[in-house]
Order: structure tokens, then C-alpha cells, then sequence
């Protein structure tokens, strides 16, 4: 009997040692299940992202749409017309469309297009449609709900958006086929986040898979060199070894796909980059499964054997131990070393900060490199100072000496910690330099004025209509022209013509005079003036004729005018201050002035305007804050990834905890005798916290160095000024302290347990 | 036939008279209980008697603590083979083992020897009482039992001795005077 | 088994009063320390061999120079005539597994096995099938009186009990020969006696020969000769009587 079959049966040897171990036995199998399982749903889920956002982007480019003005293929054509909306905050996409003929194009989630008095939602907008207080948005889309815009129309659950049927829209402006549309761009600097916030959630996961994979090290030894003695050969030792390794890694294999599956359905509640996905779009492509699938046994089998080189040399090999040689530095900075040099590269390049595609993997590769530092540097370290520096009281003898014969395993646990400090580190350096960008301070206009510009005949009682609307204290019509500069450079400024009454009530000013005429700006504008007085313009109406139309000059602006809070720039002017403008087309915007304090005033203004010209008026207000469209992405990265530096940060802990018990349980009987003979249990309890402590404090140190490292590096790569804050590093490196000491104080209980009498009898 | 054994092996360093061959004898041996006159002399007489010594010489002045004597190739002989010769494992031997070792250091042979060959009877013996026990009853187990520790303590006490043979010979052997053989 | 003719073919045919197992001047350091300094000892088929001596005289580790265990620096150990010093790690516990059996001290059993598992691990590490090994395995425990604890863990058992195991483990493969280190030594008086009763009658009649490393000289009164080490030098007691 040779050959596979033999090395089955020395896997089926191991895998009956892991699961016959006893309680204790369990307890390890079932951490190393956890640490493996968690490792793998992460993993699982990092696979399922790219599937998930490119369906997401083919269902965007399938919604999508570009607008053409062929004439001859009317019947084939959609017509329609945007109308964004905004409703207590939240952004509706709304599309006005009619059938230009019996071959249109019909909208991606319908199965026919909306007829005039019908509107076919997204089913976000259908719930906040039918929400109770939404009695305002009922208004303004008062049309009869005929249809639930299917999956393939939308881009993700929380989809706002409706497709209205109209009449009238004008000709020659219409959709000839869906799918054309582009899909959104992230920034750079979103995708430096993620892609920070991915390794620090991933990196110290592969730790703690390697970590529980050699949970109870030693008495693993002991037992493979019982085996060996029997007369295991070496690579019969190594099989079993492998199949115990391996039975936590299937378990956790299974635990993390269910994890995964689980969890699924929770991502519809959480938006990621600005889009929510569908929980059926997170499935993790099959090339990338498989891998996960086969890698992670993999790992936790080498983390394993690669562990028992020692041992499987000499049967005898736990009770002769040779002194650990010293540990090498050369090779150790090489990786940070590398990474620093990657990261500089892109600097200067730019790249990332420009958004190009070709900066993403060095990115990712130099991220992964420095943090690699930390690992790398941390053993070194340790084995340094504890040969150098003298520790002179009981407590830390004990404690030192425990770690001198063995500084692997103490290394290793607080590197994972040390990873997830330093990515920590340098992602919430980022998110605050991009804070600082993204966090405009909100400034409300005192006396702010809506613009409703309508498109073809203004409805008689729309003007009525805004003044009744509670808030609004005044509500005038306007004449608007555009203002071309004669000498050719193309620039322009809209002229409104009012008569003073209506002006005043715009301005809100006591004292107008025909002849006046007054500067618009918006509050946020900076105040470029394209125009000067004194210019010479061309006014030109509707027809655009800018050929033609009245000659005039820029009038120079009433004395003492205060900046009109209108969300456009221009020139407001009395007839007496204008030419003749009889033959020239106005285009007629109604103008609001109203009371930023009263209750819903802008929807109810939307309200008032849309439910009577639905597709035909566009309203403006003045809003001094401009939300980019990262705004909402940046939002949910944030939470994201602050809530995984949470959870990892708590799995560190608990493996710190673990691997810190393991630490006593194996040093009962030292323990015990030492108690026996008259140590002080608080002594004892001392030198455990030492023990976690000493390791710590030199990971806590490496990880700052490295995580300010990264962050230096990182701000300019995307383009932001290079600024550190003390504080946050001060933060998170007490915050990893604490945890530390939990994790000790939780390993009392068992110090107490191993000092008891009982501690000395023989097993 | 002791104490004429220990004679005999302190006669093989050199001729003596009786009178310094006692005195070398409460040196080594007789602390408790120093060798009398009386008990000198007949044991050489007897000695004498068997052809293993040798009157050497006389003093003027006669008697018996004025003559020297020597040992003879028989005398010699009887050395060796009593050094040689195991002892009987019983209880309360190390006497007689704590002198072979003395004498066989004086003499240059190893000590190792005599307690190598101690160990053999003695384990010899250990080996037949194990074999009765085993094959007996209940009281003869627990006689046996009795013997065999007791023989372990004698053992325990050669290994002591060898660990200390070094000692032992520091303080038996006289520095290098020329002690012709 | 076949293990054994292909080894005696490596070698001259051992003939008839050959000795099973001889070590000769071997030498092993630790380190700085040496532990053998040219020792050596033959073991015929069949025959009980004590190995005295104090402690740190190097006796045990003559005793893992000769099960091959360790690799002296220098020095032969041959075994039915073949040299084991120059064989593989992978030879060396092939020989383990078929032809020697070991009780030590402590810490020999496997503490996720069971004890029935524990016996039956040398047979199945020969790729024997589960059900003889095992059935093997509970014969040899019934023979040494423990049958009871076969379902049990080594932590839940007696010392003497858990020994008793060992020394099934031990023979349970028909070894040539059982190296044992110490027993008894954690044992008191009457366990250490059923102990080495049962070990000394057991190897007799398989035919097994015992090398058995004690300080204790009412162990060592089971062995046919005894040899004794000192400093790293080796002794045969027969030899200076």
C-alpha cells in the first residue's frame, strides 16, 4: 500500500487528532474556525465587489441614455426631457417622456412607455411616494402610478427614479435607443480609501488565519514528536500535521461561505461608493471562489508545517531545544523600503491623483508593502530589545525571560494588531484631510429667492400660485434676455427686465427708481465680472439671434446695491434703463423671494411649481453649498471602513486574549510551583501583563512609525497636502493599549486558576 | 581474614615494622576502634605462618615490635585475588569495601574495578532474589523485597563511592615520595 | 513481515550468535557538552540489558544513538548487520516502526488519542488497516490488564495505568527490540514492579530483546547483564568480573 492512498490515511491520522483533542481540543478547533471563517466571508466578499459593480454599471449603461435631435425618425423616436427633483433632501431622478411613434424605444425596466397622466417609479421612490408625511411629493407627481420600474432599469435598490408620461414635450429632442449611457467615475482618492480600508481589513485577517492555524504550537510538537518517536518519518509527520491543520480550514472554509451568505442580504442597507448593490449581484465570480476555496487551506496547512521544521528533525526535539539564533535584519526593511519607493513613483507621477486607471495595482501593492514593514520589523524588534535592555524586577524577569525563549509567537500576535493600528493610521489621516474637502460648512442665505423658469407658455396662475405658498413673501414675474459682448469673445450675461414694483419685491429693497438696475450673484460666486460696465453688448431674446438684437451698453449698477441672494449672476434692470426690447423674445422666469425658516418652503415651492408645468419648469434656488457628487460615497466609505477597523481591531484583541491563555495554560505547573513556594499570585499576574505588555508597546510604536509613514505617503498621492494629526495617532494607539489591557485582565482569571494547588499535581 | 587482608595490602607498599604498620592501619581504618598490639602481632604471626610474609630484617633489641616485615610473591598473590574477588553481597560490608578501595588506590590498581565487580555479584544476587520472588508466595516476596532493598542501598552507596574516587584519592594517596613496589 | 528479510539482506547474514544490536564507539555532543565519548553495547536476540549509571552519564543517549533515534558524530551502530548511521531519516523510522518499541518516562502517548488508539498508532502508521490495528491493539491491552481504559485518554489515567499502555505500544508491532527509558521511574514501588513483570514476561515471549536505561538497581535486576556508563563510557559488568 503505497502512494495517495497511504498519505490519506496519514491525513485521516491528523484530522482524528483535531477533532479528538477533548475540550480543549475543540476550543482550538473552533477558534482556528472563527479566525479561518472570517477570513474567508472577507474574502468572499472583497471577490464579490467587482461582479457586483460592473452589474451595476451595465444596468447604469443599459438605464443610460444620450439625447439626439434626429428629425426624419420621429416614430422611432422617445421623446423626453430630465427633470431632476430633490425632496426633503434626497435626489430624484425623474424623466419626462412621451412616445414620438408606435416603434419608440421603451425605457429599460417598463414594459411599455407611460402615457400622459402616468408614471412608472423605482421601488425606493414608490415607498417614499407612499410614505405618510409625503404628502407634498404626492402633489407634485399627482399622476396615476401605472408601473414598478423592474431590476434591469435600475441601478440598485434604493434607485430613485421615475419615468412620468407627458404630452407635448417638444420635437426633435429625444431618445433613439437606452444604453448608452456612462457610468460614474470614483475618485482617486475614494479608491485610495478603499483600498487602504481593504487591506487593513484583509492583511491582519491572513495574520490571524496563520496565527489560529498554530494555536497550541507547542503541544502540538510534543505530540508529533511522540508520533515521530513511534516512528512517523518525517514527511509522514508533516501529512498529519497537514490534516489536523486541515479540519479547521474546511470548517472555516464552510463557516465563512455561510458568513458570506448570511450577510448578503444586509448589504442592501448599507450603500457602498454612492451606490447600494443588489444583494443577488454580490456573487463572487467563480475564478476568484475557486481560489479562495483552494488558498485558504492552503495557508493555514503551511502556516502549520512551516512551523514544525524543528521538530520533525528530532523526535526528541521538544526536550532539546537549541538557542534561537539571532535574528537577521538585512532582509527586513526591504519590504516598507519597497513599498516607500512605489508610493514615491506614483507621487510623482501623479497618476492616482489624476484619476488615471493605471495607478490602481501600484497602489495596492504599495500600500500592502509598507504595511508589511510592520510584521517584518516587529519580531527583529523585540528580539533586540530584550536582549539589550535589563529588566531588573521579578515580575518583568519572568516576564522577559518567557519571551526570550520564545519570541515568535508573541511577535506574531501583535503584529496582526500592529497591521490594523498602522492602516488605521493612515486611513483616518486620509479621511480627515478629505473631510476638509468634502465638508463645506453650510451657510443658509437670509433671504434667499427661488427662479422658476418655464418653457413655453407660463400657466396663468403660477405666479398666483408661489405667493400663496406659506413661506414665499414675494412672487414677481421677470423678462429675461441674454446680454452678448459685441467684441466677439462669446461672453454673456442674462438681462431680467422687471418694473420696479416687481423688483423691490425681489430684492427685498424699499427704493427702486426707473432707471435702476442692480448686479445679481449668487452668494457662492467669487465675484468674477465678466461683463463690465460700460461694455458693449448685444440683447438678444428667445430666438437666439445673436446676429441680431438691441445694441446697448452695460449700465453701471445702482450705488449702494447688496448682493441679491439669486442663484444666478446677472443683471436685474428697469425698463428705463434698457432699449427698446418690444421685438426681442423674452423669456418669462418667475422669481421668489421667501422665509429660509418656514417649514418644507423649497419642496413646497418644487410642489407648487411642478404640479401645475410638470416638465416645463426648472426651478433654481440659491444654495450656497455645493454637494460634489462624492459627497454620499465619502459618507458611506467612512462608515464602512471605520466599522471594519472596529471589528478587526476586536478580532486582534481576541487573539491576543487566546494566544495570551495559551501562554498560562502551558505554564500551569511553572506557575503553580512558584506559587506553592510562596510568590505573590499578584506577582504572577504582573508578570503575565508584562509579558503582553512589553510585546505591545514595541508593536504599538513600530505601527505608529509605519502607519504616519503611510500616510505621508499616501496624501500626495491623491493629490492632498501633506498634514498629520497628533491627535489620531494618539487616539488609536491608546484605544489598541486598551484593548490590550482587556485582553490581559481577561487572562486573570486563568493566571488564578494555574496558581491554585491543585496546579501541582502531576498530569 | 579482614583485618590480615588489610595488612597484607598495606605490607604490599613497602616492608614495615609492626609497630608503623599499626599506626598506618588506625590511620586509614581504625578510628573507632584502634588496632591493638596484641592482634598486630598474631595476625603477622599467622601471616608469617602461610608463606604471604617475611621477616625483612631485625632491629637490635628483639621482639616482635622490632622486626620488619616484607611481603612475599604469595603474600602478593593473595592481594590480588582478594582485591579481585567480589564479596559475598550481605549487610554491613562497607568496611571491608571502603578498605579494598583504600588499598587499591595505595597500590595504583583501579578502584573502579573493585567496584565494578562489587556491582556485578551484588547485581547478580538482586537478580536471583527477583526470580524467587516473583516465583513465590506472599512471605517470600516480602523477604526477598527486604534483601533487595537493603542490596540497593549497598549499591547506592558503591555508586556514591565511585562518584567520590577522586576525593577518596586525594586524601588516601601519600604525595610522590617513591614508594617503591 | 517483510520489513525485516529486506534489512538482513543489506547486511552479511547475521549468524546465529550474532548480536541483534551493537553500538560501538559511538560519539554525540550537544552543544558544547559531551554526552557519549565512545560508548557502545551489543544486544543478542532476545536478552534483557540494564543501562546504569548516574545521571548525565550519557545513558540515554546511547540508548536513542542505538534506536536510531539520534545520529552520533561518530561511531557505528548496526542493526542485524546493517549500518544505521548512514540511512535516511525516512529508513531510520521505517526501522523504528517495524522492529522497536519504546517505553519512556513521560510524555510518549498522544494525548488526543485514545489509549486504544494510542496502541494501534504504530500499525497504522504502517498503513494497517483500522480494524486489525486495532483489534492487535486490544489484545495487547487485555494482556497487560488494561482493557478498561481503552476507550479513555491517556490525562484520565493512572501512572501506572498510562505506562501500562506504553509498554502495549510498545510490543504491539512484534518489535525485535523495546527500548525503555526510565519506566518506572515515575512509579511507585508496586506499580514499577507490575510494570516491569509485565514488560520483562511480555518481551520473553515474543521473543523481543529489552534494553532498559534505569538508575534503579531493583529495575535493573530484571535484565540478564547490566552495563554501566560513566562520563560517556560505556562498561560491560560481565566482562570484569
Amino acid at each position: 500500500m503505497s502512494g495517495p492512498i497511504a498519505a490519506a490515511g496519514d491525513l485521516l491520522i491528523g484530522v482524528r487528532l483535531a477533532v479528538g483533542g477533548g475540550r480543549r481540543g475543540w476550543a482550538r478547533l473552533l477558534l482556528t474556525t472563527l479566525g479561518i471563517g472570517v477570513g474567508v466571508a472577507v474574502l468572499l466578499l472583497a471577490a464579490s465587489v467587482p461582479p457586483a459593480l460592473s452589474a451595476q454599471q451595465a444596468r447604469q449603461r443599459a438605464a443610460g441614455y444620450s439625447l439626439t435631435a434626429a428629425d426624419g425618425a420621429a416614430d422611432r423616436m422617445l421623446l423626453a426631457r430630465d427633470a431632476p427633483d430633490t425632496f426633503r433632501g434626497t435626489e430624484l431622478s425623474v424623466v419626462h417622456v412621451e412616445a414620438g411613434g408606435p416603434h419608440a424605444p421603451v425605457p429599460p425596466g417598463l414594459d411599455r412607455v407611460p402615457a400622459p397622466g402616468e408614471i412608472a417609479v423605482s421601488p425606493a421612490l414608490a415607498d417614499l411616494l407612499d410614505a405618510p408625511d409625503a404628502g407634498l411629493l404626492r402633489a407634485r407627481y399627482p399622476q396615476h402610478r401605472v408601473a414598478v420600474i423592474g431590476k434591469a432599469g435600475l441601478s440598485g435598490p434604493r434607485t430613485m427614479l421615475a419615468y412620468v408620461g407627458a404630452r407635448g414635450l417638444p420635437r426633435g429632442n429625444g431618445i433613439l435607443a437606452f444604453g448608452r449611457g456612462s457610468t460614474a467615475e470614483i475618485s482617486p482618492l475614494l479608491v485610495a480609501l478603499l483600498v487602504v480600508g481593504v487591506v487593513v481589513l484583509l492583511f491582519p485577517v491572513v495574520v490571524f488565519v496563520v496565527i489560529s492555524a498554530r494555536l497550541s504550537g507547542s503541544e502540538r510538537d510534543r505530540t508529533l514528536a511522540a508520533v515521530r518517536l513511534v516512528g512517523a518519518s518525517a514527511p509522514q509527520a508533516r501529512r498529519i500535521a497537514a490534516g489536523e491543520a486541515l479540519v479547521g480550514a474546511v470548517t472555516g472554509l464552510v463557516l465563512g461561505a455561510a458568513g458570506f451568505a448570511a450577510a448578503r442580504p444586509l448589504a442592501q442597507w448599507q450603500s457602498f461608493a454612492g451606490v447600494t448593490p443588489f444583494a443577488d449581484d454580490l456573487v463572487p465570480s467563480w475564478p476568484l471562489t475557486a481560489l479562495i476555496a483552494v488558498a485558504v487551506p492552503l495557508l493555514a496547512v503551511v502556516a502549520t508545517t512551516a512551523a514544525l521544521r524543528r521538530t520533525v528533525i528530532e523526535p526528541l526535539g521538544v526536550t532539546r531545544r537549541a538557542t534561537t539564533a539571532r535574528r537577521r535584519l538585512w532582509w527586513r526593511p526591504v519590504a516598507p523600503v519597497a513599498g516607500t519607493v512605489v508610493l514615491l513613483v506614483l507621487i510623482r507621477q501623479g497618476v492616482v491623483a489624476r484619476g488615471a486607471d493605471g495607478g490602481r495595482m501600484p497602489l495596492v501593492a504599495g500600500i500592502l508593502l509598507v504595511l508589511m514593514g510592520v510584521p517584518a520589523v516587529l519580531p527583529w524588534l523585540l528580539d533586540q530589545v530584550l536582549r539589550r535592555v535589563r529588566f531588573d524586577t521579578p515580575a518583568l524577569q519572568l516576564a522577559t525571560g518567557r519571551l526570550r525563549a520564545e519570541t515568535g509567537p508573541p511577535a506574531r500576535v501583535v503584529a496582526g494588531l500592529g497591521v490594523v493600528l498602522a492602516g488605521a493610521i493612515g486611513m483616518s489621516t486620509l479621511l480627515a484631510a478629505a473631510g476638509d474637502r468634502y465638508q463645506v460648512a453650510p451657510r443658509q442665505p437670509a433671504a434667499p429667492v427661488a427662479v422658476v423658469q418655464v418653457e413655453g407658455e407660463p400657466s396663468a396662475g403660477l405666479a398666483e400660485a408661489l405667493r400663496r405658498t406659506p413661506g414665499v413673501l414675494a412672487a414677481q414675474t421677470l423678462q429675461r434676455y441674454e446680454a452678448v459682448a459685441t467684441d466677439g469673445s462669446g461672453t454673456m450675461i442674462s438681462l431680467y427686465v422687471a418694473p420696479c414694483a416687481a423688483l423691490e419685491g425681489v430684492l427685498g429693497r424699499g427704493t427702486c427708481r426707473d432707471g435702476d438696475s442692480f448686479r445679481a450673484r449668487p452668494a457662492w460666486s467669487a465675484g468674477d465680472d465678466d461683463l463690465a460696465p460700460g461694455a458693449a453688448v448685444r440683447v438678444v431674446g428667445t430666438d437666439d439671434d445673436s446676429s441680431g438684437g438691441v445694441a446697448w451698453r452695460i449700465p453701471r449698477t445702482a450705488a449702494g446695491t447688496a448682493r441679491a441672494e439669486l442663484p444666478f449672476a446677472g443683471l436685474l434692470a428697469t425698463p428705463g434703463a434698457v432699449p427698446d426690447l418690444s421685438r426681442t423674445q423674452a423669456f418669462p422666469v418667475l422669481a421668489a423671494r421667501y422665509d429660509p425658516a418656514a417649514p418644507d418652503v423649497e419642496d413646497r415651492l418644487r410642489t407648487a411649481a411642478t404640479a401645475a408645468l410638470q416638465w416645463r419648469a426648472h426651478l433654481a434656488f440659491t444654495q450656497p453649498v455645493v454637494l460634489t457628487g462624492d459627497q454620499k460615497p465619502y459618507q458611506d466609505i467612512r462608515r464602512g471602513l471605520l466599522a471594519g477597523t472596529l471589528l478587526t481591531l476586536t478580532l486582534a484583541a481576541t487573539t491576543m486574549v487566546v494566544a495570551a491563555a495559551e501562554q498560562v495554560r502551558e505554564r500551569r505547573r511553572p506557575f503553580a510551583v512558584l506559587a506553592a513556594t510562596g510568590v505573590p499570585r499578584a506577582l504572577l499576574a504582573r508578570s503575565v501583563l508584562w509579558q503582553n505588555a512589553v510585546p505591545l508597546v514595541l508593536a504599538v510604536a513600530v505601527a505608529d512609525a509605519v502607519g504616519v509613514l503611510l500616510a505621508v505617503l499616501l496624501l500626495p498621492v491623491v493629490g492632498l497636502p501633506v498634514r498629520v494629526d497628533p491627535g489620531t495617532v494618539g487616539l488609536y494607539s491608546v484605544a489598541a493599549a486598551v484593548a490590550a489591557g482587556i485582553a490581559t485582565a481577561l487572562t486573570l482569571p486563568s493566571v488564578v486558576r494555574a496558581t491554585r494547588p491543585a496546579g501541582l499535581r502531576a498530569e | 581474614m579482614t583485618i590480615g587482608a588489610t595488612l597484607l595490602g598495606l605490607l604490599e607498599t613497602g616492608p614495615q615494622h609492626g609497630y608503623s604498620l599499626k599506626k598506618s592501619y588506625d590511620a586509614h581504618f581504625g578510628r573507632d576502634r584502634p588496632l591493638d598490639y596484641g592482634q598486630v602481632y598474631a595476625t603477622l604471626s599467622r601471616l608469617l605462618r602461610d608463606g604471604l610474609v617475611e621477616e625483612d630484617g631485625v632491629e637490635p633489641g628483639g621482639g616482635p615490635s622490632r622486626r620488619r616485615y616484607a611481603i612475599t610473591a604469595a603474600g602478593v598473590t593473595d592481594v590480588e585475588r582478594w582485591l579481585t574477588t567480589p564479596e559475598r553481597p550481605a549487610l554491613y560490608l562497607q568496611n571491608t569495601l571502603y578498605a579494598k578501595l583504600v588499598l587499591a588506590l595505595l597500590s595504583h590498581r583501579s578502584p573502579q574495578d573493585v567496584l565494578d565487580r562489587q556491582r556485578s555479584a551484588h547485581l547478580t544476587t538482586m537478580r536471583e532474589l527477583t526470580a524467587r520472588k516473583r516465583a513465590g508466595d506472599l512471605a517470600d516476596q516480602l523477604i526477598c523485597d527486604h534483601a533487595l532493598f537493603h542490596l540497593e542501598a549497598d549499591l547506592r552507596w558503591l555508586e556514591l563511592a565511585a562518584a567520590r574516587i577522586d576525593q577518596l584519592a586525594g586524601a588516601v594517596v601519600p604525595p610522590p615520595a617513591g614508594t617503591t613496589r | 513481515m517483510t520489513g525485516r528479510t529486506v534489512l538482513a539482506a543489506d547486511g552479511e547474514a547475521p549468524a546465529a550468535d550474532t548480536p541483534l544490536l551493537v553500538g560501538e564507539g559511538l560519539h554525540k555532543s550537544f552543544g558544547a557538552t559531551p554526552a557519549l565519548c565512545g560508548a557502545g553495547l551489543a544486544v543478542r536476540a532476545g536478552e534483557l540489558v540494564a543501562v546504569m549509571g548516574p545521571s548525565g552519564s550519557g545513558k540515554s543517549t546511547l540508548l536513542h544513538c542505538l534506536a536510531g533515534i539520534v545520529r552520533p558524530e561518530a561511531g557505528t551502530v548496526r542493526f542485524r548487520g546493517v549500518d544505521l548511521v548512514a540511512r535516511s531519516d525516512t529508513e531510520r523510522s521505517a526501522l523504528r516502526r517495524r522492529e522497536f518499541g519504546f517505553v519512556f518516562q513521560f510524555g510518549q502517548l498522544v494525548p488526543e488519542l485514545t489509549c486504544l488508539q494510542n496502541v494501534a498508532l504504530p500499525l497504522r502508521l504502517g498503513h494497517v488497516r483500522r480494524r486489525a490495528a486495532e483489534r492487535a491493539a486490544r489484545e495487547w491491552l487485555d494482556r497487560l490488564g488494561v482493557a478498561d481504559v481503552a476507550d479513555a485518554r491517556p490525562g484520565q489515567t493512572s501512572g501506572g495505568q498510562s505506562q501500562r499502555v506504553a509498554v502495549a505500544r510498545a510490543l504491539v508491532n512484534d518489535p525485535s527490540v523495546v527500548f525503555a527509558d526510565e519506566p518506572t521511574g515515575a512509579l511507585d514501588s508496586v506499580n514499577g514492579e507490575l510494570v516491569m513483570n509485565l514488560l520483562s514476561d511480555a518481551a520473553r515471549a515474543s521473543g523481543a530483546a529489552v534494553v532498559i536505561v534505569t538508575h534503579d538497581a531493583r529495575v535493573a535486576a530484571y535484565a540478564d547483564r547490566e552495563i554501566v556508563v560513566r562520563d560517556g563510557r560505556s562498561r560491560d559488568l560481565e566482562s570484569v568480573a
